[in-house]
């Protein structure tokens, strides 16, 4: 059968979508999204009607409940605009520099806005199609009653808007940036930036506004929350967007911008400039009258002798140094310390160590982005700068490589471990000096124990499944965004069951604390701000079973860790791209030379 | 006994049948040359071989090793080198060779002499402490050729070893292949550049679609195409009726008469070019030039290409 070309004078467009439309990834990430929106829209539909009907024993106790389901539905729905409308749309720019085919873009008769517009419009029009998922839940929603039509209009409207929003940001940072982990990476600072924490400090510092209403100024999804307040906004509506259709508008300048200008920008490693401004840092720093730029440990130059894959891992690369890694360990170890040790200046005998939590939490999650990119980086770096193959034909096992890259990272993770654990016992240190525990059921040791098997566990496993991302992965940007979006997620996933629970249900947070231990973060946090004591009556939990937690919590992420451990090392050869060995004890007796036979043999039973 | 046996090898890249059904046969010492159009499965086969590649049917015997069995036992006996440079542009030319010198687990006491001369056949001593990115085209592909000797292989698998240089770096390359057939290594070599291969190959084999359309020595090849040898001749003089009867001798497709010549398109199957040379001199020509052109493997190429893959 023939069929007819789309022709709507848009070709970007139009190639951009028949790409997305041939690709089965688009198929697979629109099944996830629909699975995960099923998944909790009828787990949290679930909660309303068995609330209400529990609550007065008759089904007609559910009418009118609608309304909740239909919030909960948008709220999910704007989670998923924030979530994956992202991984969409910054790869449309990036990809094109990524594949050297901008300068050929740049040379058609297609204007830069063209590009801009035609480009996010390709990533909307998917993302429109997975917000559509939803319209059989709002159908099923909508047969409870007690939804307005405003409410509908509004959402819809707000989505609308919030799409273009993140799309237009996204779009920008695609133009700015040269790889996609950094158009990712940033997308997301970005909007953090602006959407939750610039109104707030606004709030907080220079004007005094309700909180609610700074946000209302840059973030659609709590300017819809005003429609279900019932008040009418329709006539106030013009005035309101302004704000969204500004920011849209100065976004979409930006990238139209940026595509020219840096439409030639060199890769950048951010990382090794990141220690190449350290380097620059400390250089001026030890040039003083008491150091004289004295140097502890000299770059010393070594061939390698036996693990080759380690050596050149350790000996060659940025993070193996010893240079580096005494820098990283003062950058990271100094402002915990700094910010330790004001509180106690400015609190007293008193003082609470929250705001050295607070920072630990960011080292926390700056260590495990370097290691989680790192360790994805071991095997998928060498794919893509094409130098695995030629390793691949030596005769070092695949689980020998696997094992020596691993031990490259040994070092870093030594480095950050010393890093945390000065800081853990400085917090010891000072809440058992101040001789007293500030709360019930403090334990110093337990926290000690708890935070140690923190880094002896948590490390090792974001190595272990960065690496087996990495494995698995052929390029290696996608490898980063794997690695580092399946670790945000197994995060942050707890967190938000736990609080999307405790606020649709109407329960307390705190009993809902338990969930979070379904990600690794959970007992962090927990550990970190000395909150068993408060879940513990909830559990009915004595002193005891605090232990039981921390014992089964590590237990449970340590065998995660053996297992990911045991596929990367298992299935190295399988993963690595060459054939496996297959276990024969005799070697056929035909071989070409007895010296041949001889070294075929001995390749044969080397570990 | 063979170094490289390849019985009805097939290889697929899920519903894409890359190689289908290739066989052939190295000797010990032979220079095999590998031609085909892009995508007509050269690098696959040699994959294969380089135990990167998994096959789905067929057997591939390096050594008399069963390659999809004994992969780590093959890896020994092979020096593989990629269409692309594969060198670490964080290490310097000594520290990349001595890299892999401990990848193949050389004696540490014999490293350093095993390196210095692999550098001086490639006549790279002088860029040791070179970090690799700053080394020319041509060098990376030296310091490559310089890592696949470093274990002394039995078997060179070279994939496109001169694509993208410059004449001069590819002239270099070739001297430097050409030392190795001396020195009785036995090399399977892809590439596109027709008539290097063929001052090189002592047998070749064309390969299209993932099939084997021709496969021999180049004369055979000629042969199996019926290819004519043009020889170019100039005579003192201009004999009467001379132009008809070269034309008469056995073997002579045609002679024609140029500005300056006799071009003669000669069966050589029928008439050798030294029979030739024979015939003309009893017919009383005087020959002030008898210039054979070099036997045409682009047109070998061409002839049982289609250029269906490309």
């Amino acid at each position: 059968m023939k069929t007819k070309k789309l022709t709507l004078g848009c070709p970007l467009l139009v190639k951009e979508l028949t790409e997305l439309a041939a690709r089965k990834r688009t198929y697979r990430l629109r099944v996830l999204y629909a699975l995960v929106l099923f998944a909790t829209a009828l787990i949290l539909f679930w909660s309303v009607i068995f609330a209400n009907y529990g609550g007065t024993g008759s089904p007609l106790g559910m009418l009118g409940r609608g309304g909740d389901m239909f919030q909960m539905l948008v709220a999910l729905q704007f989670a998923g605009i924030y979530l994956f409308l992202p991984a969409m749309t910054c790869p449309a720019i990036t990809t094109e520099k990524e594949r050297d085919a901008l300068a050929l873009l740049l040379l058609t008769r297609l204007g830069p806005w063209t590009i801009i517009l035609e480009k996010m419009t390709s990533r909307l029009i998917p993302m429109f199609t997975f917000l559509l998922l939803a319209l059989p839940l709002m159908a099923f929603a909508y047969t409870f009653g007690g939804i307005e039509q405003q409410q509908i209009w509004g959402a819809i409207l707000m989505l609308a808007v919030a799409s273009i929003q993140v799309a237009a940001l996204c779009v920008m940072c695609s133009a700015y940036y040269r790889t996609t982990v950094g158009a990712f990476i940033a997308a997301y600072l970005i909007g953090a930036a602006l959407f939750p924490v610039i109104p707030i400090l606004i709030d907080s510092l220079v004007v005094r506004l309700d909180a609610d209403i700074a946000l209302m100024f840059v973030a659609p999804f709590v300017y819809y929350e005003t429609f279900r307040s019932g008040g009418f906004l329709w006539h106030e509506l013009a005035v309101r967007l302004i704000p969204f259709v500004l920011s849209t508008a100065i976004f979409l300048v930006l990238a139209r911008y940026f595509l020219i200008r840096r439409a030639f920008v060199q890769p950048r490693h951010l990382l090794r400039s990141l220690f190449n401004w350290l380097d620059s840092v400390f250089v001026r720093a030890n040039q003083n009258r008491l150091t004289r730029g004295i140097v502890l440990g000299g770059t010393h130059t070594s061939l390698p002798l036996f693990d080759p894959v380690a050596w050149r891992e350790s000996a060659k690369k940025g993070v193996g140094r010893f240079h580096y890694l005494v820098r990283i360990f003062l950058a990271l170890e100094v402002p915990v310390l700094a910010v330790g040790a004001l509180a106690i200046i400015t609190q007293g005998a008193d003082a609470r160590l929250d705001s050295m939590s607070v920072t630990l939490f960011f080292v926390w999650i700056l260590s495990a982005v370097i290691v989680s990119v790192q360790a994805s980086s071991l095997i998928s770096g060498e794919r893509s700068r094409q130098t695995l193959d030629v390793l691949l034909v030596t005769p070092i096992s695949g689980r020998d490589i696997v094992l020596q890259k691993v031990q490259g990272l040994r070092r870093l993770i030594w480095v950050l471990s010393a890093c945390f654990l000065t800081a853990f016992l400085f917090e010891v240190w000072w809440y058992e000096s101040i001789g007293r525990n500030i709360w019930q059921g403090y334990s110093s040791l337990r926290y000690l124990v708890g935070s140690i098997l923190s880094l002896v566990v948590y490390f090792p496993l974001a190595v272990w499944v960065s690496m087996w991302v990495g494995l698995k992965t052929r390029s290696q940007t996608r490898a980063i965004l794997l690695a580092l979006a399946g670790l945000t997620a197994w995060c942050l996933i707890p967190f938000g069951i736990c609080v999307t629970f405790a606020e649709f249900m109407r329960w307390s947070a705190v009993e809902f604390v338990p969930l979070t231990f379904l990600g690794p973060a959970g007992m962090v946090v927990v550990n970190e701000v000395h909150e068993f004591p408060r879940f513990s009556y909830v559990t009915d939990a004595q002193i005891l079973w605090q232990w039981v937690f921390v014992i089964v919590n590590y237990a449970w992420y340590g065998l995660l860790v053996l297992v990911f451990r045991a596929l990367c090392l298992k299935h190295a050869d399988r993963y690595l791209g060459r054939c496996e060995e297959e276990v024969h004890p005799h070697l056929p007796s035909h071989s070409a030379s007895p010296q041949l036979t001889e070294n075929i043999l001995a390749a044969s039973s080397a570990p | 006994m063979s170094v490289v046996k390849i019985e009805n090898l097939w290889v697929s890249y899920g519903a894409l049948h890359a190689v289908r059904g290739i066989s052939l046969d190295i000797p010990r010492g032979e220079v095999f040359g590998f031609i085909g159009p892009n995508g007509a499965g050269k690098s696959t086969t040699i994959k294969v071989l380089a135990t990167l590649l998994k096959h789905d049917r067929g057997m591939v015997w390096v050594n008399g090793i069963d390659v999809s069995r004994y992969p780590r036992a093959i890896r020994d006996a092979i020096g593989y080198m990629p269409d692309f440079f594969g060198v670490y542009d964080d290490l310097t030319a000594l520290e990349y060779l001595h890299f892999f010198a401990a990848a193949y687990r050389l004696p540490v006491s014999k490293r350093k002499g095993i390196i210095h001369d692999v550098l001086e056949l490639t006549d790279l001593t002088h860029k040791t402490d070179a970090p690799v990115d700053s080394l020319s085209r041509g060098m990376k592909q030296r310091l490559a050729l310089a890592r696949v000797l470093l274990h002394d292989p039995d078997l060179l698998l070279l994939d496109e070893p001169a694509s993208g240089l410059d004449p001069r770096a590819r002239i270099e390359v070739r001297e430097l292949l050409k030392e190795l057939k001396n020195m009785g290594k036995t090399i399977l070599i892809s590439s596109h550049i027709l008539h290097e291969l063929g001052q090189l190959c002592t047998r070749i084999g064309i390969i299209e679609q993932g099939q084997m359309v021709a496969q021999g020595s180049l004369e055979e090849i000629y042969q199996q195409l019926s290819l004519m040898r043009v020889v170019h001749v100039q005579l003192v003089g201009k004999p009467n009726g001379m132009l008809d009867r070269i034309r008469e001798i056995p073997g002579v497709e045609s002679a024609d008469a140029q500005v300056d010549r006799i071009s003669i398109r000669l069966h050589e199957d029928q008439t050798s070019v030294e029979d030739l040379h024979d015939h003309i001199c009893r017919l009383g020509g005087r020959i002030h030039m008898y210039q054979p052109e070099a036997m045409d493997m682009e047109t070998a190429f061409m002839k049982l290409t289609h250029g269906k893959t490309n």
